[in-house]
């Protein structure tokens, strides 16, 4: 009886194998959830993206997908100033030309319109986001609770700094504001460097909001009250923009360009040896150890550290994501639903992150958890995903609301005139009232 | 000509006339309409309800509109004025035709070329106080400027945007004008020499008044596209330092493109654009007119 | 008021094209002297080398006793009048006429005075209010000389200044011109390829014949004693007649052999040439020397041939007549009472006194006609007037 049980088994075993043999793809389950049976073969995708290093290292490897599903992408990449106009541009026509959109998270809320809700596909396919992604990611995405967006590239911010410099001038990397504005003056007086390069100037994406958040939600307040009212001219608000500003104005560590500078030239003073410090994006990390891009001096000296607090206050840094997204018009959208699973799928992302074959691809980043703890990927980046992993853990968007770009410009406009000299109460509480106009107008 | 090639002849233009209407009218009628509509993205891809004047009510209201159009105001004096000036100035130093001269004028065609968006980035990094060239050559020259950054003062940042446009503009005028010089006739010039006149006031009294249509017409196009300028505004300040450089168009495009309010922004465009006109024609009605007689 | 002195002066352009070689010229203070020639000749090159228009490539240019080589045109003390008027077309006439006189600061009173004068010699009072493209051709160039006229230079430029007018309003302008030179008294440099203007308005002509001096003299003593065969076509209208031929000696008489008739030459001509016998000249006549055979001896040398009328054009008191002899042709101006023909044969009387010989190389004057005692221009002009009166 063992005996023919395991004869039983032993020809089972026996008969599964030759029959994985003789059909080994057919019967091979698809990884990431994909449909079995390539249900849409011959479809044709069409994504709009920016054109950074992911998007090609994506674009790169898309055969590997359309090996398994026969649906074919192909990547419309444009600059990424021209991406929004791009999306309004094909949405307002509505023909359904472009099925996939990656916009910035800040937009998402005013594009809801074109995008389609994914909640549904997420439950059918069972994805979890929340066990993928780190929330402020997940929050980039989602609108009103409802998921619009699932992102390939985001960024929580770092403190980058030059080790050499913070030895010779005998200083720590700071911890909170406090430290940052002494290691600034320290640096000054001793390397003639300037301390840290902000960046205070007006962009075109609100750029100067970004530390600002940080000082704001650190220091304790926010910039909307529960009935989204402004209350960012509150007195702990007034403070933490004042704050914010002097480090340039009272203190004087921060580089004199950083009136105008914007995100990407802050990182330059810091590449080209003029300042010690700079709070940005970790992608930057990418560029200060690029020797085609900064000087020798540095790419060897940067290091990072999470961004500095307020003392005995809370953490929080701003994190900002790229979701994708199906167009509303998109008339393959279970197809596009297909080629999101597969480009979100932590493999890909890890692959595209370890390929160094092209020196282009420096500023390729993770947003899966699973990757930001991989040692694999921490061995290579020296321990940067873990820091940003930390960073990610405190991190959150700026408010999610259709009108955040238009009230983003009113508070960015007083940041510059602050930064310029203009009182900070009168600038702040201008600002104020021309967002609590904006909201009425919108109906809050 | 009879009735059957008349025929013909318009069925011949058809498709011309109907791509015409399609790329210049359409859109103009349509923002038109738009401009009186409730429309912002952010709500819907689909245009909303009329609301009358509603929008253009709304601009009269806005300190932002007005900010704009003292913006582009100043922007286009100054650029205007400096260009055909610096222009004219370069016309006339490279007016004779030496092998050198023949050189440079083929090298004032290059800022022309370039993309104006290019010229804001290039000017941008130019004035870079860490790493800036231009930033470096002025604190060499006047040390006394040394300690400005030029892009985070209000009228600096309006001069060096208008330094832009100049800066792409006049090389072009230049050569316009290098032409219209070399159509002049030289008798001209002559007899006011021999009649005692010196350089100068040969210039004022004789060159310029002949080139006056020219320079008129020049005028007029230049300042379409000072109204019009957009791409530097948005490589070079963002429109900041505050909204010191917040150029009509800029504000117009914002509304649209990153505000969403598809129906605001197109009754500022068409107030540009009726402004635009208006101006057109007085300019053309007075000016030209008062050439020709 | 001052002359004018170019000292081996000449003009390059800056295409290489060499327009004037090597200029050597005086105009003394207060003459008016034409510069004639044919086109293309450099007439408006030297007139703009003394205005200072176009720079001197080298040699030496005087305005008096100053070299001006440097000095710029406004500097030059001159008036020009353009031989394309160069008015300026922005400008009224008045401010056209004016403007000179502005340029130098003159008081308004006084510009006005002096503009009114000028219109009225000029006839154009009634104009002065319109701009130059209002004008007709003629019209435009009395602007011209009006805005030379009103002003008080030490030497006038005249480049062609009437050749758009109507004959009859050229005729008078000459005049105004003459009387406006007595008036003033300032040199004037008067260019034009009309060799009738020249002659008439003249005291002292240039020919010029591509960039280069030909000859300068009085009109009478171009016309009589021209130096070489370009001068003497150039001076005389019809102009003169052209003959190749050789010297042939026969009983110790020289003769013009042209091949299809034998001139004896007068005795004193016949002495320059009386070593070159068997060379090659050329031999000319002017028409008006040429006659119809009379009766009565000629008080001149005179030697007859026989032609055949080919055409004839009457032009009132006398005719041009074109006539052939052998396989030569030539012309004659013919007294318009003779009833001639064409197709007729006629017989010729040649004065032999004016003839000229031209070398055939080179084409310089070989026997100049001696102005018997005639050596001033008064001299000439008498002895002409005696020939004229011997004409019937
Ligand atoms: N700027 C110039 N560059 C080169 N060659 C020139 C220039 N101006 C004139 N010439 C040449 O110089 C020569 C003399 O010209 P100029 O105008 O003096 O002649 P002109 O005697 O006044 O003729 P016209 O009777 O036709 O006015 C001509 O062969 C002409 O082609
Ligand atoms: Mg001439």
């Amino acid at each position: 009886m063992k005996r023919l049980a395991l004869n039983l088994l032993i020809g089972f075993v026996v008969v599964m194998i030759s029959l994985s043999l003789m059909a080994p793809v057919s019967s091979a389950k698809l990884p990431y959830g994909l449909k079995e049976g390539m249900p849409y073969k011959g479809t044709k995708l069409t994504f709009l993206v920016h054109n950074a290093a992911q998007s090609q290292a994506q674009a790169k490897r898309v055969n590997q997908f359309t090996k398994m599903t026969g649906i074919e992408v192909e990547f419309l990449m444009v600059p990424y100033p021209s991406l929004r106009e791009k999306i309004t541009a094909d949405a307002v026509a509505g023909t359904g030309t472009i099925d996939l959109y990656c916009f910035l998270d800040g937009w998402g809320p005013s594009m809801t319109g074109f995008l389609v809700p994914l909640n549904d596909y997420l439950k059918r396919d069972g994805v979890d986001l929340s066990a993928k992604l780190p929330p402020a990611y997940i929050k980039g995405g989602t609108y009103d609770g409802t998921t619009y967006g699932i992102p390939t590239r985001g960024h929580p911010q770092l403190l980058l700094y030059r080790k050499d410099l913070f030895k010779k001038a005998g200083v720590e990397v700071p911890k909170t504001w406090k430290e940052l504005i002494a290691a600034g003056k320290a640096i000054k007086s001793k390397t003639d460097r300037d301390g840290i390069a902000m960046y205070y100037g007006k962009g075109n994406a609100a750029q100067n909001l970004f530390l600002w958040y940080s000082f704001l939600k650190s220091g304790g307040e926010d910039i909307f009250n529960d009935k989204m009212m402004p209350t960012f001219n509150s007195s702990a608000g007034i403070q933490a923009t004042q704050y914010y500003v002097d480090l340039l104005l009272k203190y004087q560590v921060a580089s004199p360009g950083s009136k105008f500078f914007k995100e990407y030239e802050a990182s330059q003073a810091v590449a080209q040896d003029k300042a010690a410090m700079v709070i940005v994006w970790w992608w930057h990390y990418g560029v200060l150890t690029n020797p085609d891009k900064a000087q020798e001096v540095v790419t060897t000296n940067v290091g990072f550290a999470p961004v500095p607090a307020w003392e005995g206050k809370g953490k929080a840094t701003l994190a900002l994501s790229m979701p994708v997204g199906i167009s509303k018009a998109s008339k393959k959208k279970e197809a596009a639903w297909e080629f999101m699973k597969w480009l979100t799928n932590p493999d890909l992302e890890k692959e595209n992150f370890l390929d160094k074959s092209d020196p282009k691809t420096r500023t390729i980043v993770v947003v899966q958890k699973k990757n930001l703890i991989d040692p694999e990927i921490n061995k290579v980046s020296g321990g940067m995903h873990k820091a940003a992993a930390a960073s990610l853990a405190v991190s959150d968007t700026f408010p999610m609301l259709p009108e955040w770009p238009e009230v983003a410009s009113s508070i960015e406009v007083a940041i510059s005139n602050i930064a310029g000299g203009a009182d900070t109460k009168t600038e702040m509480d201008k600002a104020a009232k021309e967002v609590k106009a904006i909201m009425k107008r919108s109906g809050y | 000509m009879n009735s059957r090639e008349k025929y013909v002849k318009w069925v011949m233009l058809a498709p011309a006339l109907l791509i015409l209407i399609g790329t210049t009218l359409y859109p103009f009628l349509y923002s038109f309409i738009t401009s009186f509509r409730f429309w912002r993205l952010t709500r819907s891809a689909e245009p909303g309800a009329f609301v009358g004047l509603a929008n253009y009510v709304r601009a009269f209201g806005d300190a932002g509109f007005w900010n704009s159009v003292w913006v582009t105001v100043l922007f286009t004096i100054i650029s205007v004025t400096l260009s055909m000036a610096i222009g004219l100035a370069i016309a006339l130093i490279l007016e004779r035709a030496t092998k050198l001269n023949t050189f440079m004028k083929s090298l004032l065609i290059f800022p022309f070329a370039m993309a104006p968006a290019l010229k804001g980035f290039s000017w941008r990094f130019m004035l870079n106080p860490d790493y800036g060239i231009l930033d470096a050559m002025i604190d060499f020259v006047f040390p006394f400027w040394s300690d400005v950054v030029w892009l985070g003062e209000p009228y600096w940042a309006v001069f060096w945007l208008a330094m832009t446009e100049i800066w792409g503009w006049a090389p072009y005028i230049a050569l316009v004008f290098i032409g219209a010089l070399g159509a002049l006739p030289q008798e001209t010039v002559n007899a006011a020499k021999v009649d005692g006149a010196n350089t100068f006031q040969v210039f004022w009294h004789v060159t310029l008044p002949q080139l006056m249509p020219i320079v008129i017409m020049v005028g007029l196009l230049k300042t379409i596209f000072s109204v019009k300028m957009f791409d530097q505004v948005v490589t070079l300040t963002g429109g900041g330092p505050g909204r010191a450089t917040e150029t009509l168009n800029f504000y117009v495009y914002n509304q649209g493109f990153k505000f969403y309010d598809m129906g605001y922004a197109s009754s500022l465009a068409y107030i540009l654009v009726t402004t635009m006109f208006i101006f057109a024609f007085i300019y053309v009605r007075f000016l030209m007119k008062g050439e020709q007689n | 008021m001052a002359g004018i002195k170019m000292v081996d002066v000449k003009k390059q352009y800056p295409n290489g094209f060499v327009a004037i070689e090597n200029m050597n010229l005086e105009i003394p203070d207060k003459e008016f002297v034409v510069l004639v020639g044919p086109s293309g000749c450099a007439k408006s090159t030297a007139l703009k080398m003394i205005a200072g228009l176009e720079e001197i490539s080298s040699g030496e240019m005087y305005i008096g006793d100053r070299l001006v080589n440097k000095v710029p045109p406004k500097d030059r003390e001159i008036a020009m009048v353009f031989q394309s008027y160069a008015l300026y077309p922005h400008m009224t006439i008045y401010d056209n006429i004016a403007f000179g006189l502005k340029m130098r600061k003159t008081p308004k009173e006084e510009i006005d005075k002096l503009v009114k004068e000028a219109s009225e010699i000029l006839g154009m009072s009634d104009l002065l209010d319109r701009k130059p493209r209002q004008l007709s051709g003629g019209q435009r160039q009395r602007v011209a000389l009006g805005r030379a006229i009103v002003r008080h230079p030490q030497v006038f430029l005249f480049d062609e200044p009437l050749s758009n007018l109507d004959a009859k309003l050229r005729v008078k302008m000459r005049t105004e011109l003459k009387k406006l030179h007595e008036r003033l008294h300032t040199t004037v440099v008067y260019v034009t390829h009309d060799q009738v203007e020249a002659m008439t308005m003249g005291s002292t002509i240039v020919v010029l014949k591509l960039g280069a001096i030909q000859q300068v003299g009085s009109p009478l003593s171009l016309y009589s004693f021209p130096s070489n065969r370009f001068v003497a076509g150039f001076i005389g209208s019809p102009s003169m007649n052209f003959l190749d031929c050789t010297i042939a000696e026969e009983n110790g008489n020289l003769f013009v052999d042209t091949g299809a008739f034998r001139l004896m030459l007068p005795e004193d001509k016949a002495a320059k040439v009386r070593d070159h016998g068997g060379k090659e000249f050329i031999f000319g006549i002017r028409p008006e020397d040429i006659r119809k055979r009379r009766e009565k001896k000629e008080s001149y040398s005179e030697e007859h041939i026989n032609a055949k009328i080919n055409v004839i054009e009457p032009l009132g008191k006398e005719m041009y007549v074109n006539l052939s002899a052998g396989n030569l042709e030539f012309m004659a101006i013919i007294n318009a009472r003779f009833p001639l023909k064409p197709h007729e044969e006629v017989e010729l009387t040649l004065n032999m006194d004016r003839m000229h010989l031209f070398e055939k190389e080179g084409e310089k004057e070989a026997v100049a006609h001696t102005a018997k005692n005639a050596t001033t221009l008064e001299g000439a002009r008498l002895m002409a007037d005696l020939d004229e009166s011997d004409d019937d």
